[in-house]
């Protein structure tokens, strides 16, 4: 299956930011697209909205969503999903993406990215709230591979088996995060490029690059987004977008200790260099 | 006795108790060679903790600068384990932080202190509040003279009167980014009529005017109860500042 | 006890109100998109949804055992407030109040104190 990516373009973007606004709205052109999480502007207005209204009428918007509890045992929260429409229907996002993962129970949220076993059972939840989610949204969306720091000893198949099948049984398309592949390589012992080989790259819609940080007591990594993205993460990165043989939007992500603009956009034009690169080789 | 086995990390109740119960552990997580690894639990304990704890001592900085940065995070983590968000905005997380920082023992003699933490939540409630044109005083002049008694204004969205009878609204001044001069008076007005959050000292006398006027009573009404206010100040404040979007009068018949 | 106001006092006072008061949009001296609420981090306008991670190292601390450090104790208000309640526990011979405390704390030298009710 393909999925199209609808106005956000296949360059590099970032993570917007309201201490950026007048840089970004000064060079727009440093970047193809920026991206949102969802939860920031769901307040009732304000300067988050005044700002990301200005943005936007420059640059392509692609929307992400950090807490709609997709994993869930409980059923999705209505209130949210209505939510997360009502701001795509406000900003016309490109691209809205959510993650493979739960925050929520029993009313209380966690605002983490706490992680799945991957059984059928799981699978047909999961599926079952991408559907819903895909219904209200009367689009399809893509859904983010996580960082993973342990696995469940009940689970019967693989991630990638996992998302392929969440693949076939919705039409989502999926957000490739090549850091949380090389975290999740680093603590469970796997070769990223394995993962890499079994990913169903032909429904990667976006791809994420981060920065992590080794744990301080010693043997994890840590999906942290405060830095800059890791050598390791640029080479598997290159490959997979030259295994995939056409560009994709791909996002730089740095959320904590946020950095100049300048900074940012560097680490974008990066990412575009690769990018540019393919789509030479793609015009040949 | 022995304790009971721990639940399994695939149910989410038992996930979720053991992310905000220290004590509670899971079994069923292994690391890459499917041996036990109960320990990596604890990244998302702490993440979980971190996350809401830095989410906290965002939205209240001059508390945290009062607190100092220890004893603020301790206050945030019991907070946090005790009484974790309800919803997946954290732009409203907080709001009955100083009820609970209230309680500590260490902040008794400082009264002034959860006061600051309602004022600064205040302020992120207005910061986020929907847009709306504020009342201009035109519109208030335009108003026939027979008719206003009856008017009743309906309070901005992003628009609240605290009272701040310690001192909250000086030792959020002297604290705040950038600090400014502390006022003595025991009451703020917090708006935001554009798109920065204002907050305007009110004295116990103005605030007796203001808060019925806020809350949709009628002018004559609210006039008559304020029995010190300078109505003609405080009125003038009220629309300089933005706190009101409308107003409506009923026709003498 | 209520001041009654005539409809010509009235009428007078929000006259002069509405004189007096400058538009509130004109008197904003805004910046482009205005300051985020926290300063340079996404925190300030959220505050701070993130997908990031943090590490194994536990966070902890007894927050009924500490007292402050920042600036609660040098913060002087106008007209002498602080200190005022600690003299009042002192004198009363307590060191805190004793509400909503975790199992376990000794509440020796803490004020008793009434549920707030629901």
């Amino acid at each position: 299956m393909t999925f199209a990516p609808g106005d956000v373009p296949p360059r590099a973007g970032i993570g917007f930011k309201h201490a950026h606004a007048e840089a970004l709205l000064a060079d727009p052109g440093r970047v193809g697209f920026v991206e949102i999480h969802a939860e920031n502007y769901m307040g009732a207005g304000g300067p988050p909205h005044r700002a990301l209204a200005a943005v936007r009428e420059v640059l392509p918007l692609s929307l992400h969503g950090v807490g709609l509890s997709i994993g869930a045992e409980a059923g999705l929260d209505p209130a949210h999903l209505a939510r997360l429409v009502a701001v795509a229907e406000r900003t016309r996002p490109g691209l809205v993406s959510e993650h493979l993962a739960w925050s929520t129970h029993e009313g209380a949220y966690f605002n983490d990215l706490l992680p799945l076993p991957y059984t059928d059972r799981v699978l047909d939840r999961v599926a079952r709230h991408v559907d819903e989610v895909q219904t209200a949204l009367g689009r399809t969306m893509l859904l983010e591979n996580p960082s993973r720091y342990a696995a469940f000893e009940a689970s019967t198949m693989s991630e990638t088996a996992f998302l392929s099948r969440l693949v076939a049984m919705t039409g989502c398309g999926l957000i490739l995060d090549v850091n949380n592949v090389a975290v999740s390589a680093a603590n469970l012992g796997f070769a990223a490029e394995d993962y890499l080989g079994a990913f169903p790259l032909a429904a990667v819609g976006e791809i994420h690059l981060a920065g992590h940080r080794e744990d301080a007591a010693g043997d994890l990594l840590i999906d942290t987004h405060d830095g800059p993205v890791s050598a390791d993460v640029w080479s598997l990165y290159r490959n997979v977008v030259e295994t995939i043989g056409r560009p994709l939007p791909t996002l730089i992500e740095w959320d904590a200790a946020v950095p100049p603009f300048d900074t940012l956009a560097a680490e974008a034009e990066r990412a575009e260099a690769i990018l540019t690169a393919v789509r030479a080789r793609e015009a040949v | 006795m022995a304790e009971p086995p721990p639940r399994r990390a695939e149910a989410q109740a038992a996930f979720a108790a053991a992310l905000l119960d220290r004590s509670q552990r899971v079994a069923g997580l292994v690391d890459g060679h499917g041996r036990a690894a109960p320990e990596r639990f604890m990244v998302w304990r702490n993440t979980m903790r971190a996350s809401l704890a830095d989410a906290l001592g965002a939205a209240f900085p001059a508390t945290r600068r009062l607190m100092g940065d220890d004893y603020f995070r301790a206050a945030a983590l019991h907070y946090v384990e005790r009484e974790p968000p309800r919803s997946p905005l954290l732009m409203t997380y907080g709001g009955n932080f100083a009820d609970a920082i209230a309680r500590l023992p260490g902040l008794a003699p400082y009264p002034f202190v959860p006061e600051v933490a309602r004022l600064e939540f205040c302020r992120l409630t207005a910061y986020h509040a929907a847009d709306a044109a504020p009342l201009r005083p035109e519109d208030l002049a335009a108003l026939a003279a027979d008719a206003l008694p009856t008017a009743r204004f309906d309070a901005h969205p992003a628009a609240a009167l605290l009272p701040l009878p310690a001192g909250g609204l000086a030792a959020w001044q002297k604290n705040a980014d950038p600090p400014a001069d502390p006022s003595p008076e025991p009451a703020a007005l917090v708006t935001r009529p554009d798109l920065d959050v204002r907050v305007t000292p009110l004295s116990a006398a103005a605030a007796d005017f203001a808060a019925p006027l806020l809350a949709g009573r009628p002018l004559g009404e609210s006039a008559a109860l304020a029995e010190n206010a300078d109505i003609v100040e405080v009125l003038s404040v009220l629309l300089r500042e933005g706190a009101f979007c409308r107003v409506s009068v009923t026709s003498p018949t | 006890m209520t001041k009654p106001w005539t409809l010509t006092a009235l009428a007078g006072a929000v006259a002069a109100a509405a004189a007096m008061a400058t538009s509130p949009v004109e008197a904003a001296n805004e910046k482009c998109f205005g300051v985020s609420l926290a300063g340079d981090n996404d925190c300030a306008a959220g505050p701070g949804t993130t997908c990031a991670g943090t590490s194994t190292v536990d966070y902890q601390g007894n927050a009924w055992s500490l007292v402050p450090e920042g600036t609660c104790a040098t913060t002087e208000l106008p007209g002498g407030r602080h200190g005022a309640t600690e003299a009042n526990l002192k004198a009363e011979g307590f060191t805190g109040l004793d509400r909503d405390l975790p199992a376990g704390t000794a509440t020796t030298g803490l004020k008793p104190v009434p549920e707030p009710s629901a």
